[in-house]
Parts: C-alpha cells; sequence; structure tokens
C-alpha cells in the first residue's frame, strides 16, 4: 500500500491493524499499561506527521515500532513504572490486566528493572525474536551494540532467576548469549 | 517452574491493547504539521506576519517593547569566581512515593494526588522555586469503551506548596511520557506553563492555550499569552522566552523544528513582549547561570556548540562525561559562563550508576544529578550533588525503590 498522502482511512486502517502488535512491544519496553498506551499513542502521532515520506505500509510498521523502542530508552524516568495500587479498589482492577497476565512471572519485574538499552536489547531479541540486525535497525545503534546489551542484560537476569529461567537458544553466528 | 524471555513476549501479546482515539491522534498530527507548515513560510513575509500575529496574540495590556539589547548581561556577574561563591538559593527537592522532600521539610501530597488518581502512588513532575515546591500529578484518568482505564489526555493540575496545604495554581495538558509544558526559573518566584485549551476535553491533541506566568512569591499569576503554537522555552526569574510557533525555521530536526529564526522575549516587571533573534536569546541563555554547552546531540545538523540547562552523564571509570547520544559517543561540556570544563567525578567507591542526568540546579556552582538503580541493576536510586567548580560530587540521597520523582523536567529526553 503506498503511503504518499496522508488519508485518514489508510492511517485509520494502519492503527487499526497495527496498534495491538505496537502496543505489545510498547508494554514490554515499559512495563505498565497506562505508560505503554501513551508510548503508543505518541509513537503513532509522531507516524501521522512522518506519513508522506514513508514509501509504504511496511516502512510505516517499521519507522512506529522504532519511535517507540527510542523513545522508551531515551526516557529516563523511569518511577511509574513500579506504580501498584495502594488500597484494595475494586472497581479498578480491570487497569491490572496487564498485571494479571504477565506480572506474577518473576521474570517480568527482573526485565523491567533493566537498563533502557539492555531492556530494548533483551526484550527485541528474545520476546519478539528478532535478529540483531533489526534489533540494531529499531534501536538505532551498531549490531554491536545490541549484541553487547543483550549479553549482560542476559546475565543480570541469569544472575537473578538461576535455573528457572530457561535460557534463549542461539544460532551458531550469534553471540549475545553469554555462556 | 521455569520460564522464558519468549513466553513474557507470548504473554504480553495476550494482553488487550487500548481502544484507540484514532481521531484525536490524527488531529494531534494535524496540529504538530500545521506548525511545520507555519514555519516554512518565506522569511521576510513571515517576520512581517508573526510581528502583527505576536501583537494579537498577546493578553490584553501587554505590550510589544523594542528589541532588547541582543545580550542582556544585567543578571550576569562581573567573573566566574563571582558566580561560585553565590549563596544557594535552591533546596534539593524530590518525592518518594507521594511524600515531597523540600530540603529538611517533608510534604505529604497524597490526599491531594489520591483525589486525582485514587492508584497514585507518585507524582508526575515537581520542582522548586525560592518559594515551595511545583508538583503535578499527572491527566485524570478515564475509562474506554471496553471498560479499561487509560491516562486521560485532557488537563491535568499544577499545584504549589509552600510546606502547608497544597494550592492548585493551574492547569496543563501533557503526560508522563510526552512531558508537561512548564518550567521553573534557576532562582527566584517565577514559572511558565502551557495551558490547554479547553480542559475538559479528552485529546490527544497538543494543548492549545495559552502560556501562563505565575509567581510563587506573590502567589499569583503575572500574565497569559500566546495561542495554539506558543510553548514556552526558558524560565528566569525576570525573563520568560517562548516560541510563538509561527517563526521561520531554521534548522529543522526529525520531529519539527529545532532552531526558529527568532523567538519572543517576554519581560515580567514591565509585562512587555519583544521577539529577539535566535542568536541573542542564545547569548542571553549563556551570559546566565546554570547553563552548560557542548555539541549538539540528537537529530539536527547543528554547526558548533549549543546551550544545555539539563543533560544526561554516562560514567567511565570514576569520571563523568557528557552523553552524546550515540553509543560511545561522549563530551566535555563546560560551563557556559565561564568557559571551564566540567570534569565530574563520582563518590570515592560509587560504581553503582552507569548513566545519570542532571535533575536540578541549587546554583551557579551545584547540580543535583539523579542516578536510577535501573542503569546498573543496582538496588537503590541515588541523587548526587555535584560542584562544577571542583568536580566533586557527594550522595545526598537514596532510596530503596523506583517510587520516586526528582526535581526537573519531567518527560521525554533525548
Amino acid at each position: 500500500m503506498a503511503v504518499r498522502e496522508r488519508p485518514e482511512a489508510a492511517f485509520h486502517e494502519f492503527v487499526a491493524a497495527r496498534s495491538a502488535s505496537l502496543f505489545r512491544t510498547a508494554l514490554l519496553m515499559v512495563g505498565d499499561h497506562q505508560l505503554a498506551q501513551d508510548l503508543l499513542q505518541e509513537s503513532l502521532v509522531k507516524t501521522y506527521v512522518a506519513w508522506p515520506r514513508l514509501r509504504d505500509v511496511a516502512n510505516v510498521e517499521a519507522y512506529a515500532r522504532r519511535v517507540v523502542v527510542t523513545t522508551s530508552i531515551s526516557w529516563r524516568r523511569r518511577r511509574s513504572f513500579h506504580e501498584r495500587p495502594v488500597d484494595p479498589l475494586p472497581e479498578l482492577v480491570v487497569a491490572d490486566l496487564a498485571d494479571s497476565v504477565i506480572g506474577r512471572l518473576d521474570l517480568w519485574p527482573l526485565v523491567q528493572a533493566l537498563p533502557p538499552r539492555q531492556r530494548a536489547a533483551v526484550v527485541l531479541r528474545y520476546c519478539e525474536d528478532l535478529s540483531e540486525a533489526q534489533a540494531a535497525e529499531l534501536m538505532g545503534c551498531s549490531v554491536g551494540a545490541v549484541k553487547k546489551n543483550a549479553s549482560v542484560g542476559l546475565a543480570k537476569l541469569r544472575d537473578r532467576m538461576g535455573g528457572q529461567l530457561t535460557m534463549p537458544t542461539t544460532t551458531p553466528d550469534e553471540s549475545a548469549v553469554p555462556s | 517452574m521455569t520460564t522464558s524471555l519468549r513466553d513474557l513476549g507470548e504473554r504480553a501479546g495476550r494482553v488487550p491493547a487500548p481502544q484507540l482515539d484514532v481521531a484525536a491522534v490524527v488531529a494531534a498530527g494535524e496540529s504538530r504539521l500545521r506548525r511545520r507548515r507555519a514555519t516554512a513560510v518565506a522569511a521576510v513575509a513571515a517576520v512581517v506576519a508573526a510581528v502583527l500575529s505576536a501583537a494579537v496574540l498577546l493578553a490584553p495590556g501587554a505590550r510589544l517593547a523594542a528589541p532588547p539589547p541582543a545580550h542582556d548581561r544585567t543578571h550576569a556577574p562581573d567573573d566566574g569566581d563571582t558566580v561560585e561563591t553565590r549563596p544557594a538559593s535552591r533546596l534539593l527537592t524530590y518525592s518518594v512515593g507521594t511524600v515531597i522532600h523540600w530540603g529538611d521539610r517533608t510534604i505529604d501530597v497524597g490526599q491531594v494526588a489520591r483525589g486525582r488518581q485514587p492508584r497514585r502512588t507518585s507524582l508526575d513532575y515537581l520542582d522548586a522555586t525560592d518559594d515551595g515546591v511545583v508538583f503535578i500529578t499527572g491527566p485524570q484518568l478515564k475509562r474506554d469503551e471496553s471498560g479499561q482505564l487509560g491516562i486521560g489526555y485532557g488537563a491535568s493540575a499544577v499545584w504549589f506548596t509552600d510546606g502547608s496545604t497544597p494550592v492548585r495554581i493551574g492547569t496543563t495538558s501533557g503526560s508522563a511520557v510526552r512531558g508537561f509544558g512548564i518550567g521553573t526559573s534557576l532562582s527566584g518566584s517565577t514559572l511558565a506553563w502551557k495551558e490547554p485549551g479547553d480542559e475538559s476535553s479528552e485529546t490527544l491533541a497538543d494543548p492549545f492555550g495559552p502560556v501562563v506566568v505565575y509567581d510563587t512569591g506573590q502567589k499569583r499569576e503575572v500574565a497569559r499569552f500566546g495561542g495554539a503554537d506558543a510553548e514556552v522555552l526558558t524560565v528566569y526569574d525576570d525573563v520568560v522566552y517562548w516560541s510563538s510557533g509561527d517563526a521561520p525555521c531554521a534548522i529543522r530536526s526529525d520531529f519539527g523544528c529545532y532552531r526558529p529564526r527568532w523567538v519572543m522575549r517576554f519581560e515580567k516587571a514591565s509585562g512587555l513582549q519583544a521577539q529577539v533573534g535566535w542568536a541573542d536569546y542564545e547569548a542571553d541563555r549563556r551570559s546566565r547561570p546554570g547553563v552548560l554547552t557542548g555539541p549538539y546531540v540528537g537529530d539536527a545538523r547543528v554547526e558548533g556548540p549549543v546551550s544545555y540547562e539539563f543533560i544526561g552523564f554516562v560514567r567511565r571509570g570514576g569520571r563523568l562525561f557528557a552523553d552524546g547520544g550515540e553509543p560511545g559517543a561522549v563530551f566535555t561540556p563546560t560551563v557556559a559562563l565561564t568557559g571551564r570544563p566540567v570534569r565530574l567525578r563520582m563518590p570515592a567507591g560509587d560504581r553503582t550508576s552507569d548513566a545519570l542526568a542532571i535533575s536540578q540546579w541549587l546554583d551557579a556552582d551545584r547540580v543535583v544529578l539523579v542516578a536510577p538503580h535501573s542503569y546498573s541493576g543496582a538496588d537503590g536510586t541515588e541523587l548526587l550533588v555535584c560542584r562544577l567548580s571542583t568536580g566533586g560530587c557527594r550522595l545526598a540521597a537514596r532510596f530503596p525503590d523506583a517510587n520516586y520523582t526528582e526535581a526537573g523536567p519531567a518527560g521525554i529526553h533525548g
């Protein structure tokens, strides 16, 4: 689909088709449902602005995902990631969907506690199953930087989780996983 | 039970995505495009139009002044030594949960914060003036069509406390991720924020209201000016620089205009407005304390050094260098006022943080650096107070969890 113009219909179509996937990346990157929603919408606004110079829909998605990743890396404030209710509030239970689905995993808070670039590398390589080159493109850095960040991040997770963490399998040409 | 990262990704994919208000996204995009188009007009025509529009945008009673001296040094000391012996004008300010720490005082604003958002356990923004603490608890939550609670995109209340019961002093828009259009002066009582066009609207679009200037000493609004595209640039106690949004763009970045040809200057004492060129704006910034210079870190092509009030640092051994934005790129910034290089050192034996950032300027020589625990995986976040003149840093505060807010600009940086 060409996107040389900025027809609202095409943008609506893109949002409807890809926002769930983009939201998943945003959620993995920031770890909080509301912040992920905020991040997704900000990324979509930037994508809409860039729409005329994105040649086809594949570029649109790549651009939007890159904005999600780079924005989450550059956002240095983390204190909101671990907000939790201070009192039981039954009418607000629906707000804790992310917690109920993934928050009980011991791994979840440990991934969120990684430094931003390490978290991005680990999420993109092992949660999203992207190649090092694809992760580097989204993070705006070199393949070597992805390898290093993923390696260090994974080592920290292994230190904290021990035998409870199933280590990712690797291909022979990828050295991101520490021995 | 074992778990894998792939399993984590799959579970994240099962979390229902929020119902997006695409019309609001489009409106926000169109707002930014309109700002871009406005800055792309021919320079001569734009200057004429801008003068006219600036006059229209001014609030009743405000006046246009002749352009001020290009380099107003009335607030610049005679030499660097004078700067470094100035008395401290700011108190170390941060919050843990909803308890604000302002110097030696603690102020619990939980009742205010949870009145806005029942689940709220921290603040979205806070900063200090000479008279107290300004804070934002975040936009009101709203429920979408599926019943999911999300961040509202309408108004956020701006609160002020001098240690007693917080008082609501205004309204702004934004979010923790996108940031808030608010700024305080390095010293004194002045702050300024961007007001939303319609407090009751739940729109993602950029705020459409005027810029509001407030004095926390007098506890009153001083002025409001500007239109839909006005933005707060830099706040001093005597002057507020702002962009009217219709200046032609001199240097464009990927996400907008990095450097307009001119900006607006509001003088608090007289209420006068003037249009000043970017070079004069830069010269004034560099004549004041609280500014570092270094190479541009961003996506635009900018020659020569630029000014930073806030910048990140990365640790190399025990030394701290300014973060150059690219992997491995670092530089040594200089103090704009003195030209002296900034060579900061971590406290002896402290290796907990790999990346830090300026949170607050206590005076011309002392900055507060926030060192989030997450960067190293160690427990606890630290606030360091560093002297630019000596490079020495000392531990000023440490808190064990991530539920903190440091003073300074909120939102996305970099």
